[in-house]
């Protein structure tokens, strides 16, 4: 069914008259934005399916919904008064039977006192010529007229025949597990086998039916019989119960694996941030601790100026000055008889003294002192000598006496005099200690930099936040964990279908124990001829959509290899990848067979393009790529040059005739002229469509009219 | 795809040759219109002249149990 022509007359911005004619192989219709090309789209889109697509909204509405705006704005500016209808005839030609199918629809409106009155809908024609020469002639049966338009474009197909640039995403959506496998549902022959599956599991059970009725008629036993076969169905049940969980946790553990796989690109640098951000805020806290650290030392260090003495720096010659002071201050006094010559009182202290009597020896000059002895008595005196100073007498210069403070003094600049000399190594240390917080102050604040340079690096690389690394990192683990989970729950189910099997094989075996004469023969045979019927069904189904799997990833790569010829970039290959819930995904993979992840956008369009061409171009296809018309407007639009041409190629190839609408050969002279003269692209007709308004009544659409220039 | 294309499906199925129920040369040679004598290949028949002419499941799975009820 080829589309032989399409002619509009005051459809949007096609005012006045306009004719389309189209061949086999590729018909391009070439403009720039809001030049009319998804205008066109939508003519055939109205013709068959009374919709367009309203920008506006993202979505098609009816013509109950738009009315007037499917009518020419510069048709409705130049009516006075009367009718003014907007109409789109296509003409279809079945090369099969060689009939015409003639298929118009219009609209109309009124103008009347400069209003303008609408109808509700649009009203359809269909014309159907049985040969080309015949007459044509007017199907009025509404229900015949629907045959006629699902014969022309089956609904099934049609979102993988006519498409915009944008609905490429949705016919085969990433993140929709079963959208593969319901075009490959859709476009091959594939349903045929499912049907046959379903006729062999019915006819089946049937026979199933009546055998175990034969087993319960002969059973020997009708209450045991009874007892099992209840047990039976209770098995029956849990298997069912259980292949339902199966089905279900073979569902989430594609959609967990799938999710993985996602996260896999950049979990490991989400991983890689998270770990930097740990590191990061250990270094925080280490940088704080010093922190603290130091500011600590700081206020020690002002504190050590009393606390170590450190007030007391420099001043050892001070003590030997006051020393010098006392000693002849000390002789004065001596001198003048107010104290005596010899040792100070309490010099050496009594308990010295005491012990010295006690141990009969002087302390002083290690020799003996024996009771009784001289120097046994000396020692006695000195002990004994605050009980004579009132002896003393004390001359006018010497009235204040200041001796035990002076002493005191003496005696404090002893004790001190010897920590003089250590302070300033104590003052050494405690700088150095002060220089090496500062030191590793410095330090970590450089590894803390480092990090958070890393960290940008990475994120930068990654193209995500920290946020969002750490979700992705988490998420990542959730999701590992949920796979184990899933592996683990499938593998117990498993084992328990087993075991219900098992039971329900033996419970099978009792009832058939139980009958002592023999089953019919016959129906023992039926059984067992329908028992194989269903398991070849299935295994059958199973092998041919396996091989069409593979045939179809060999198409798919082929197309794929052809439309990414021109191309240097890296592509990869195309994958039919098998989840656990049965489903196909396409994916791109490298020569090991390792995802290639990173694919620009173009790529993946173009993996979604070669799918669908592979599966509407597939032997099992009934001819789709024969019988149908291509119908794509912009598919294009994210694509170079040479996707574009290598798009082309085999789009001419694959389908027997398609009308691609464009802007990429617009203003690129050098694509046009490639598009026209390529011997490897089946080009049929070639149009560039251009607007025709003044400049200065731009401001509207009433003098909008669009000029289609034929190139080919 | 033809009545033959997806008989020829079927008869590639494993369990024909565990079974002995056919062998692979008569396999290959075997055309849909042959009548085998082989109830399982008769009925498989029936299911794809059944689907290929749109008969309902239920319509199918009875004549066939019709057909070995005999």
């Amino acid at each position: 069914m080829i589309i032989e022509k399409i002619e509009l007359e005051n459809f949007m911005c096609y005012s006045g008259r306009q004719t389309m004619k189209f061949t086999e192989g590729i018909n391009v219709i070439v403009g720039d934005n809001g030049y009319g090309k998804s205008k066109l789209y939508d003519a055939f889109y109205w013709a068959l399916y009374d919709q367009i697509f309203v920008t506006e909204q993202k979505k098609f509405l009816g013509t109950s919904e738009v009315r007037s705006k499917v009518v020419s704005d510069k048709a409705i500016f130049e009516t006075k008064e009367g009718k003014v209808a907007a109409s789109v005839k296509i003409i279809f030609h079945d090369l099969e039977k060689d009939s015409i199918y003639i298929l118009r629809r219009e609209f109309t409106a009124w103008k009347e006192n400069g209003a303008l009155r609408e109808d509700r809908n649009s009203e359809l024609t269909i014309q159907v010529k049985g040969l080309p020469f015949q007459n044509a002639k007017m199907i009025t049966d509404r229900e015949e007229m629907d045959k006629i338009i699902e014969k022309i474009l089956p609904a099934q197909i049609k979102p993988y025949l006519w498409f915009q640039g944008e609905q490429v995403e949705s016919i085969i959506d990433f993140n929709q597990q079963d959208t593969l496998t319901r075009a490959i549902n859709v476009l091959s022959s594939i349903t045929r086998y499912d049907e046959i599956k379903t006729v062999a599991t019915l006819a089946s059970k049937t026979a199933r039916t009546e055998y175990d009725r034969e087993v319960r008629r002969l059973s020997n036993d009708a209450v045991r019989s009874q007892e099992l076969e209840k047990q039976r169905n209770d098995l029956e049940v849990l298997i069912e119960r259980h292949l339902k969980e199966e089905t279900e946790i073979k569902e989430n553990l594609s959609r967990a694996e799938e999710k993985r796989e996602l996260l896999a690109n950049k979990s490991a640098d989400a991983h890689k941030v998270t770990v930097l951000q740990q590191k990061k805020k250990d270094i925080l806290d280490q940088l704080e601790e010093l922190n603290k650290s130091f500011d600590d030392e700081q206020i020690a260090f002002h504190r050590k100026m009393f606390r170590n003495k450190w007030v007391l720096k420099g001043t050892r010659e001070l003590v030997e000055i006051y020393s010098k002071r006392y000693d002849q201050y000390d002789q004065q006094r001596i001198a003048a008889n107010i104290a005596t010559p010899r040792l100070p009182i309490d010099v050496p202290e009594p308990i010295y003294l005491q012990r010295m009597l006690d141990q009969e020896r002087c302390l002083v000059c290690d020799r003996e002192a024996k009771k009784g002895t001289e120097p046994y008595d000396m020692i006695a005196a000195l002990l004994h000598r605050s009980d004579n100073k009132s002896n003393l007498a004390t001359s006018p210069a010497h009235k204040q006496n200041f001796s035990t403070d002076f002493k005191r003094l003496y005696q404090n600049g002893l004790s001190l005099a010897h920590r003089i000399d250590d302070i300033d190594e104590d003052i050494a240390d405690t700088l150095n200690k002060i220089n090496n917080q500062r030191n590793r102050i410095k330090t970590t604040a450089k590894a803390l930099q480092d990090t958070e340079k890393e960290i940008e690096n990475l994120l930068i690389a990654a193209s995500i936040n920290a946020d969002q690394a750490q979700q992705i990192d988490a998420e990542y683990y959730v999701q590992n964990e949920k796979i184990i989970d899933f592996v683990d729950r499938l593998a117990r189910v498993s084992q328990k279908l087993e075991s219900f099997r098992n039971e329900l094989r033996g419970v099978n075996d009792q009832l058939r124990s139980l009958v002592k004469t023999e089953i019919p023969a016959w129906l023992t045979e039926k059984q067992q001829v329908l028992s194989d019927f269903e398991i070849i069904a299935f295994s059958t189904r199973d092998r041919v959509f396996s091989n069409l799997i593979q045939q179809l990833e060999t198409e798919a790569n082929r197309h794929y290899e052809a439309m990414t010829a021109g191309n240097k970039s890296a592509r990869g290959r195309i994958k039919l990848k098998k989840l656990p819930n049965q489903n196909y995904m396409p994916e791109i993979i490298d020569e090991k067979g390792s995802p290639l992840l990173g694919s620009n956008t173009s790529n993946l369009i173009l993996v979604k393009l070669a799918a669908i061409m592979a599966i509407v171009s597939a032997k099992s296809s009934a001819g789709i790529v024969d019988f149908y018309t291509l119908i794509t407007d912009a598919p294009t639009s994210v694509f170079g040059e040479d996707y574009t041409i290598g798009f082309c190629k085999t789009i001419s190839k694959v389908y027997k005739q398609s009308i691609v609408m464009s802007k990429e050969f617009y203003k690129n002279q050098q694509l046009q002229e490639e598009l026209l003269n390529n011997p490897e692209i089946n080009v049929g007709k070639v149009y560039v469509i251009t607007p025709s308004i003044r400049e200065s009544e731009r401001i509207n659409r009433n003098t909008l009219s669009t000029t289609i220039e034929t190139l080919k | 795809m033809t009545k033959e294309e997806i008989y020829k499906n079927y008869l590639k199925d494993p369990l024909l040759f565990e079974k002995r129920i056919l062998s692979n040369d008569k396999a290959e040679k075997l055309k849909f219109s042959d009548d085998t004598g082989i109830k399982l290949l008769e009925i498989l028949k029936m299911a794809i002249d059944g689907n290929v002419d749109q008969d309902s499941e239920s319509v199918i799975s009875r004549k066939i149990n019709a057909y070995l009820n005999k």
